[in-house]
């Protein structure tokens, strides 16, 4: 081999070498999306979201990577995708990644109160016995709005007489307009609540997070190109106002309200000191058989004369 | 007998030479008969005695004649006779009564010159020179007739003479003699009392002034006199009358009120004397002395800004007067201005550097102001120049004190004494001189204590000092003699300003004297005196204190004060016996303290009892050493080690048979308090099994036991034993609330909600022996939330939060959550 030919060779070894992975492995990634709490107005309002963030995410990644967008309507659909490995990025509600190992990427702010909403002039009081719809999302979705929103003062099987699943929020809202239900757990200040009131509210729900549920297929320079696409901007919408690296704190919060029974089921009495506090030793009437000395006045005592002048 | 020999010589010498005489006069051939000059004077003389008598009567014009007439007679004798004495004696007389004084003398000189011992010529020439005006020529000759009899006139112009001179002791002897042979002259007694007050005899004055003025009661200057006789005699009450009198009588007189002043400054009426100054004043701007006195009153009187002002305008008209800086000085002084008063005693001083009186001043002012030394060399000097004032020699023993040379101020003061018995401070500064020398003879090592006793003895007997008595009786009391001792502060007399100094030390000893007579009574009340009295004998008051204290079972008290009264001791002896005093005492007070179960104050109080403990008796030392022992179990680092030794002190020997019975049931009921403490409750348990007596000591022992039992099975989570136990607890003792309480909390836990609230119920509601813990509604909340009545919860809580000792924070949360979430108001609503 000629020499100018082998520095050819190795020229093109070394340019292949510093190709990027990403380039060489991913050329396609499904992002799922299933924000069953956000504040989106409806149905295709929720898929433009998706497909507008799937855009951004392919550019944040580069011309050899496209992402593909594919929005879910119920939690048992994106579940089902989730266990048939389709799914490599997966935005959707904190209390659905609360119950799960996925790697979390990003969190995204404005996370609004959790709020119980009826007709207007309810009370938690009056929903006693009655029938309250919530959005099926996590494992324990109503564990997580009474210990946030009712700040765990109340048991719900035993207090309320129906919970009642919906697909998403604004289902759950609707069923209280439709006389369905007599109130809905959602997050406060959603576009379906109009009409309702809030009859108690606590927390924050945390209604968007990006997990990566097949981490393995992103590296850490997507990951990098992912986060700052987010930053800039992509993924605003549906009352989310922003994104942050890292679960956040509301992530961790949501998925300890949905693991602990409510206070009212799980505070305990506590005892008293007992007549540990009155302890003493035991008296004993001993008496000196001896007696005082006789008094002594002691030596040189003297008064000191004063002389008035 | 003198005077008669010389009489005899006399009339032999005349005789002689009126024989010569005649014969001379004979020899001249015209010299009269003695027959004839005989006659002749008869003549002359006889009309010499009409012309006195007719004179007497006031018959001048007929006396007159009758003078010419002896005139003539006895010039007719001269005339042939020239050295008839007789007749020129007889022609004197005549020429006198004429007044003819200037003849007199032409007359009787010549008979002088030659015959200057015959008084009568003497006496005729010396009248004649006194009425010419030639006093200074006749008083001799006036004077060496005067004392003979008959001459009384010689001695009434030798008293108005030295009346005139103002030679009072000169005169007084001619007055006397003159009014001895006139007394009905009483005219001359006016003179006589002046003379008397002068010559400072004002008794004899007010008795011829009193005589002069039954005669002349309206005679002013008497008057006046006699007054200043009775002032000057110290008869103050009489003057004040008869210048009263006086001022009533003849009001312009302001010299009057001025004296009337002087009298009430003397009666020390200085608030009556000040008015009359001031008027006196008014009409006599100038009168320094006057104004001076009143500033004196003022300052007499403590108006010590009017009596600075005063001495300011006494000053203005009398710039020099060192007793206006002297009364400055003292004003300074009484007003705390010792810069004052020490400069304007100075100033005193240097107007006045040897007035005894100015310069004793300046030295008072001096020790007054902490310069003592300074003070005695003032007094020295003022001693010099006035030995016989008694209070310079007090002042200078005042000195002598603050330098504390008591023998030395004893000396002085013993002097002012000797000087004037009465002399104020002299008393009292010898008998606290004595006492001073007493005191530190008896504070010497190796002082001589008779010696000290005899001072002390001395100034009692002499004085009935105080404070000799005091510590006379101390000796006493150190000698055990209580009685005496007792008998020596009962004639301490209180009253007196000394004595009351003395009264919190006199009670001190009487409190001391009752103890030791078991009159605890006595004792505290004098005690108690001698406490808001004060006193010196801090070491006899303070063992006293601890004795009765000790009485009243106070033995904390005693304790404290036995441990002051030894530390302040340095007599061995005594140190070893308040030793002995105070480790009973505080073997007392660990005992008490041991029975009441203050475990830490016992230990404390035992811990100073068995350092003096050695003497101690065998059940004593046993008694103690129990006690040490058990007090290890209560409250040593190590319990359960401090238990076991105390398990092994009570099977020793000397704890068995009668002796121990006390300390071993009780000292099971110890081994029991230290298994527990050392958290092994089955063991306490064990060892109250041998206790057969009962005591709530040892019932909380046993309880304690049981529910460290229970609560232990509790943190196990074998919540049915422990409900069981607090259960078991809780019936035998229905007070004990806190059992029941936790039996609901054990029982609740072992699934019991409803058997729970029941107890909780019953505990809120009073139904029980005790209060309810506060726990009890916050458990009740708790239950209420566990069967869904959020409500009842609610206000449990909130009741919860408002018992006294419930940790309201604990709740406040939930209170507000409840309320946010419900509804719920503290008013019930929602």
């Amino acid at each position: 081999m000629r020499l100018e030919h082998r520095i050819l060779v190795v020229v093109a070894l070394l340019a292949a070498l510093s190709l990027p992975a990403t380039a060489a492995s991913a050329e396609n990634l499904t992002l799922g999306v299933f924000v069953p709490q956000a504040q989106f107005s409806s149905n295709a309002a929720r898929s433009a979201y998706a497909e507008r963030l799937a855009t951004r995410l392919s550019d944040a990644l580069g011309p050899e990577t496209t992402v593909t967008a594919r929005a879910f309507a119920r939690r048992a659909d994106v579940l089902a995708f989730l266990r048939a490995k389709k799914v490599d990025l997966l935005l959707t509600d904190g209390l659905l990644a609360a119950g799960r190992k996925d790697t979390v990427l990003a969190h995204g702010l404005g996370g609004p109160a959790a709020a119980l909403y009826a007709s207007s002039g309810t009370s938690v009081v009056d929903l006693k016995g009655k029938t309250i719809a919530v959005a099926e999302v996590g494992s324990n979705d109503v564990r997580f709005y009474v210990n946030a929103a009712l700040s765990g003062e109340v048991a719900p099987k035993r207090y309320f007489g129906k919970i009642r699943l919906s697909k998403d929020s604004a289902a759950a809202l609707a069923a209280v307009k439709a006389n369905v239900a007599d109130g809905a757990f959602a997050p406060l200040g959603h576009p379906a609540a109009i009409g309702l009131s809030v009859v108690a509210k606590a927390g924050a729900t945390p209604i968007a997070v990006l997990t990566l549920p097949r981490a393995e297929r992103v590296s850490e320079s997507a990951r990098t190109a992912i986060l700052g696409a987010l930053s800039t901007g992509a993924g605003l919408g549906g009352g989310i106002t922003g994104w942050r690296s890292g679960k956040g704190t509301g992530l961790s919060d949501a998925a300890a309200s949905m693991s602990r029974r409510p206070r009212v089921l799980t505070t305990e009495p506590e005892l008293v000191r007992s007549a540990q506090k009155r302890l003493a030793a035991p008296p004993i009437r001993l008496r000196p058989t001896g007696a005082l000395p006789a008094a002594k006045p002691g030596q040189q005592n003297v008064v000191r004369p004063t002389l008035d002048d | 007998m003198r005077m008669l020999g010389l009489r005899l010589v006399l009339f032999v010498t005349l005789t002689m030479a009126v024989a010569a005489t005649a014969t001379t006069s004979a020899s001249a051939a015209s010299a009269l008969s003695q027959r004839e000059v005989q006659r002749l004077l008869q003549e002359a003389d006889g009309a010499l005695s009409s012309a006195r008598t007719l004179l007497a009567r006031g018959e001048k014009r007929q006396a007159s004649g009758r003078l010419r007439e002896a005139e003539t007679t006895y010039r007719s004798i001269l005339t042939r006779n020239p050295e008839q004495r007789l007749a020129a004696l007889g022609l004197s007389n005549a020429l006198f009564l004429s007044r003819r004084y200037e003849d007199g003398v032409k007359l009787m000189r010549p008979f002088y010159d030659r015959l200057q011992d015959d008084n009568d010529i003497a006496h005729q020439l010396g009248m004649h020179l006194y009425r010419g005006g030639e006093q200074s020529l006749a008083v001799p000759l006036l004077e060496q007739v005067a004392e003979d009899d008959g001459r009384f006139d010689a001695s009434w112009l030798l008293a108005v003479y030295h009346y005139r001179q103002a030679a009072w002791a000169k005169g007084l002897a001619h007055a006397e003699r003159y009014t001895t042979v006139r007394p009905e002259d009483t005219d001359a007694l006016a003179l006589l009392g002046t003379y008397y007050l002068k010559t400072k005899r004002y008794d004899d004055a007010v008795v011829a002034l009193d005589r002069y003025l039954a005669d002349h009661p309206e005679n002013m200057a008497a008057r006046v006199n006699r007054a200043n006789a009775l002032f000057r005699s110290g008869n103050y009450d009489a003057a004040s009358d008869a210048y009263e009198t006086m001022i009533a009588d003849a009001p312009k007189r302001t010299r009057l009120i001025y004296n009337l002043a002087s009298v009430r400054i003397k009666q020390d009426r200085c608030a009556d004397a000040v008015p009359l100054l001031d008027r006196f004043l008014v009409t006599n701007t100038d009168a320094s002395t006057a104004k001076y006195f009143r500033a004196e009153c003022l300052l007499k009187l403590g108006r010590f800004a009017e009596a600075q002002a005063a001495f300011e305008t006494a000053q203005e008209t009398s710039r020099s007067n060192p007793w206006i800086f002297l009364g400055l000085s003292r004003i300074a002084l009484e007003q705390g201005d010792t810069e004052g008063a020490v400069s304007n005693a100075k100033k005193a001083v240097d107007l006045s550097p040897k007035d005894w009186e100015i310069v004793g001043w300046h030295g008072t002012v001096l020790r007054k102001t902490d310069q003592a030394e300074a003070a005695l060399a003032q007094h020295d000097a003022a001693i010099g120049w006035a030995p016989e004032h008694a209070a310079l020699h007090v002042e200078r023993g005042r000195d002598l004190w603050i330098l504390q040379r008591f023998a030395d101020a004893q000396g002085a003061f013993d002097q002012a004494l000797t000087l004037d018995p009465e002399v104020a401070g002299g008393a009292a500064g010898a008998a606290a001189s004595r006492t001073a020398q007493a005191v530190a003879l008896r504070l010497a090592e190796g002082g001589d204590q008779d010696r000290a006793k005899a001072l002390l003895k001395e100034a009692v007997d002499r004085w009935n000092d105080p404070a000799a008595r005091v510590n006379l009786a101390l000796i006493a009391l150190e000698g055990d003699d209580i009685d005496a001792a007792n008998a020596l502060v009962s004639g301490a007399g209180t009253d007196s300003a000394g004595g009351a100094k003395m009264a919190g030390d006199v009670a001190a000893i009487r409190a001391f004297v009752a103890v030791r007579n078991g009159r605890m009574d006595v004792a505290a009340k004098q005690t108690r005196q001698a406490q808001s009295k004060g006193t010196q004998l801090g070491r006899l008051h303070a063992i006293t204190q601890a004795y009765l204290a000790a009485d009243g079972g106070n033995w904390d008290k005693a304790a404290e004060a036995f441990d002051r009264a030894k530390k302040s001791e340095a007599d061995p002896e005594t140190r070893s016996h308040l030793e002995q005093a105070r480790t009973f005492a505080w073997f007392q007070v660990g005992l008490e303290r041991l029975g009441r179960g203050d475990g830490p104050g016992s230990k404390a109080a035992l811990a100073r009892a068995s350092a003096g403990a050695a003497g101690f008796t065998r059940a004593d030392k046993m008694t103690l050493r129990f006690a040490t022992t058990a007090l290890g179990v209560v409250a040593g680092k190590d319990p359960i080690a401090e238990t076991v030794a105390l398990s092994r002190l009570l099977r020793g020997r000397d704890y068995r048979g009668a002796a121990g019975r006390t300390m071993r049931e009780t000292g099971q009921a110890y081994i029991a308090y230290g298994y527990l403490r050392g958290e092994r409750p089955e063991d306490a348990l064990k060892a109250l099994s041998r206790v057969k007596t009962t005591n709530p000591a040892i019932t909380a022992i046993r309880h304690a036991a049981e529910d460290t039992l229970a609560k232990r099975a509790f943190d196990k989570g074998r919540y049915a034993e422990a409900a069981k136990t607090w259960s078991r607890l809780s019936d035998s003792d229905p007070a004990d609330v806190e059992s029941t309480h936790n039996a609901a909390v054990a029982t609740f836990m072992a699934g019991d909600l409803d058997g729970a609230s029941k107890r909780w119920q019953s505990l809120a509601a009073g139904n029980t022996g005790g209060t309810a813990p506060a726990m009890t509604w916050y458990n009740l909340g708790v239950a209420a939330d566990r069967r869904g009545d959020y409500k009842q919860a609610y206000d449990f809580f909130q009741r919860y939060a408002r018992k006294p000792g419930a940790d309201a924070e604990k709740v406040q949360t939930r209170i507000q959550s409840k309320s946010r979430v419900f509804g719920y108001t503290k008013d019930g609503g929602t």
